[in-house]
């Protein structure tokens, strides 16, 4: 582990990977910033740009931007009320009390507090945990693996929400179907190209990626216009205060800082359940466990209910790396679109990235906390003015966003056909956005469908052409068992609200 | 009818269509006997959607909330949305022919005046710098081809 440590810090550390990383923490906190815009936008933007770069740099980029767009979001959540993702929703409840109060500037700080401690706690558990599991999963074959995606697709729609949960598993199965398109890999028959030539390739996940989010997202945001029509122009107004936190604070954050990053790590890792869970579950846990005063403060301006959910969902975000880099299944939408930008640096995630990329595996382990450092020392100060970078008024910023993601993905193929995809799939995204659909499941779907019939296949050719690996292998059963149990969960949680 | 059931239908009714297109694949030569064909995951992914699509459709939706489908979409600023879809198509359209230095100017141009930018004055320097930046950072500093379209002849020269 120690040498993988030192080659991992060798990749990280080098200039150009350093640039990087600063370079994505900060334009991850602009474009979090956003309102409407998450990080798994934030990344997709990034995309088109790490084409260029080696596959290390091209992660560690995409890593800070996670984190910065993860603490970009809770900054709009403090200063706006207007959480640009799920997972920072909480933080609004006591950040944005604490704002109204005339302390913008210590909800910033100690959420950024927050953040790096659950970031840091989250990146030693990773070096301990990831090591082991891709260790353990070295032994995986293709049933296991069938298994394991079958486990990460369901997973994503069982967390999905209350509600949501069929409308995950549609959106997962529409995801898969779309990965279908294009010539069949083993026979070469070519499957739903309409006898396009342009679809022989299949449908890029690029494309996908940039016009479900950030082009859906931004289009989202003009559709709306009462929401947040006026609200990009309001931090560069705020009155930040003292970014100072007293000893006495720090001490009662404290205690809720370590157990939110534990919880944090350990909801990260579970597929599909991601930042947003962990970050309530751990406002809802500090909350059982305060009294008093400090219990009746929750909801008016707490700081241990601003920094339990921000430890939290940074937490999460590192541990959402540990089934990605080790099984190669993405946990969440966010690593969804890394994994996808991985394959097609030609690099698969899962044990063999271990044994085969260790200055990826490694300098991604390690760059999870530069990420973390430069957040701290070079975010926080920069906040106000980052915050005046949104004042930028709409009619400019989303003409932007739209030429960047349309030209993100021009300059892969230089095909028109592309950018008239991209329109189609955008519109379909904007409605079934409306429709209250999840989108993040469809991308899960798309970037796993692939390899779920991949394995199957394989898994199939193996047991010649008999179901019975399903059952007959220790270790695919007891994932298919898990799988069950979590395709219960919503069963037991919501009734009849599926 | 409720967003769920809007919803349902729709992606029913993709199903329905994929799974037609998939029983219509082509077998591979010797594929036949084998327990998986390129159609197999298709015609399962199509049972899979058009009973989880009847599943929302029949099942009760969240309670709580106007969840009409006409109540979400009116009032929204559709008439926005399609001019910037329009523009859009358009500059797929214009890339090409036009070159990337015209073509770009021109969308974000017509991207501020949709988004309701006035004036003329903030939108022509603006969409022409942003385009002339990003032009010099491709061609010169990472070297990437664009076309130059009908400013072609400032190429030649």
């Amino acid at each position: 582990m120690l040498e993988g440590l030192l080659t991992g810090l060798a990749t990280a550390l080098t200039p150009i990977n350093i640039v990087m990383v600063c370079v994505g923490v900060f334009a991850g906190t602009f474009i979090g910033m956003l309102p409407g815009l998450g990080p798994i936008s934030a990344i997709a933007l990034m995309i088109p740009i790490t084409y260029s770069f080696e596959p290390a740099s091209g992660l560690i980029l995409m890593a800070g931007v996670y984190y910065g767009a993860v603490f970009g979001g809770s900054t709009s959540s403090i200063l706006i009320n207007a959480p640009g993702i799920a997972g920072t929703v909480a933080t609004a409840f006591d950040g944005y009390p604490l704002a109204q109060a005339g302390k913008a500037g210590k909800a910033l700080a100690i959420a950024a507090y927050s953040s790096f401690a659950g970031g840091t706690i989250g990146a030693v558990l990773l070096l301990v945990a990831a090591p082991a599991l891709a260790a353990v999963s070295l032994s995986f074959q293709s049933a296991e693996y069938f298994a394991l995606m079958v486990m990460g697709l369901t997973a994503v729609s069982a967390f999905a929400g209350k509600g949501q949960f069929l409308k995950g598993m549609l959106m997962t199965v529409l995801g898969v179907m779309l990965s279908t398109v294009g010539m069949d890999n083993s026979t070469g028959i070519q499957r739903f190209t309409f006898g396009q030539l342009d679809l022989v390739e299949g449908l890029s996940f690029l494309l996908l990626a940039m016009a479900t989010f950030a082009l859906s997202e931004a289009l989202m945001t003009t559709l709306k216009p009462d929401e947040t029509s006026d609200s990009a122009e309001a931090p560069g107004q705020i009155d930040f205060g003292s970014l100072k936190v007293s000893k006495a604070e720090l001490r009662e954050i404290a205690p809720s800082v370590g157990r939110s990053s534990v919880l944090g790590f350990f909801i990260g890792v579970l597929p599909g359940a991601g930042a947003t869970i962990a970050s309530f579950l751990a406002y809802a846990c500090e909350q059982a466990l305060a009294k008093g005063h400090a219990r009746r403060q929750f909801g008016k301006g707490s700081l241990r209910g601003l920094a339990a959910p921000e430890t939290a969902n940074n937490a999460a975000s590192t541990g959402s790396f540990v089934p990605l880099l080790t099984l190669g299944i993405p946990g969440s939408g966010t690593t969804a679109v890394m994994l996808g930008a991985l394959i097609s640096y030609g690099i698969q995630p899962g044990p063999r990235l271990f044994v085969e990329h260790p200055e990826v595996f490694w300098s991604v382990i390690v760059s999870m906390y530069l990420g973390n450092v430069m957040l701290l020392i070079l975010n926080l100060p920069l906040i106000p003015y980052i915050a005046r970078l949104l004042a930028m008024p709409k009619p400019f910023l989303i003409p932007f966003i739209l030429f960047f993601s349309l030209i993100g993905v021009y300059l892969v193929s230089f095909n028109n056909f592309d950018i008239y995809l991209m329109v189609g799939f955008a519109g379909f995204a904007l409605v079934f956005r409306l429709l209250d659909f999840p989108m993040a499941p469809m991308l899960l779907g798309f970037v796993l469908g692939g390899l779920l019939e991949e394995n199957l296949r394989r898994a199939l050719l193996i047991s010649d052409g008999e179901l019975s690996f399903l059952w007959t292998r220790p270790i695919t059963l007891t994932i298919l068992i898990i799988t069950v149990i979590v395709l219960l969960l919503p069963l037991v949680r919501s009734g009849r609200n599926l | 009818m409720t967003k769920n059931r809007v919803g349902a239908l729709v992606m029913l009714t993709l199903s329905i269509a994929y799974g037609a297109m998939a029983l219509n694949l082509p077998q591979a030569p010797g594929m036949e006997a084998s327990g998986v064909t390129p159609a197999s995951l298709p015609i399962a992914l199509s049972v899979f959607g058009i009973v989880i699509a009847v599943l929302v459709f029949i099942l009760p939706g969240r309670s709580g909330g106007d969840d009409s489908v006409i109540a979400t979409f009116k009032g929204l600023r559709w008439r926005r949305i399609g001019y910037l879809f329009l523009l859009m198509t358009g500059y797929g359209l214009a890339i090409k022919p036009f070159g990337f230095f015209m073509s770009t100017t021109l969308f974000l141009g017509g991207g501020f005046r949709i988004m309701g930018e006035r004036r003329l004055k903030m939108i022509l320097p603006i969409s022409i710098a942003v385009t002339v930046v990003f032009w010099f950072a491709l061609t010169r500093l990472l070297s990437v081809y664009l076309e130059p379209g009908v400013l072609r002849f400032l190429e030649s020269n």
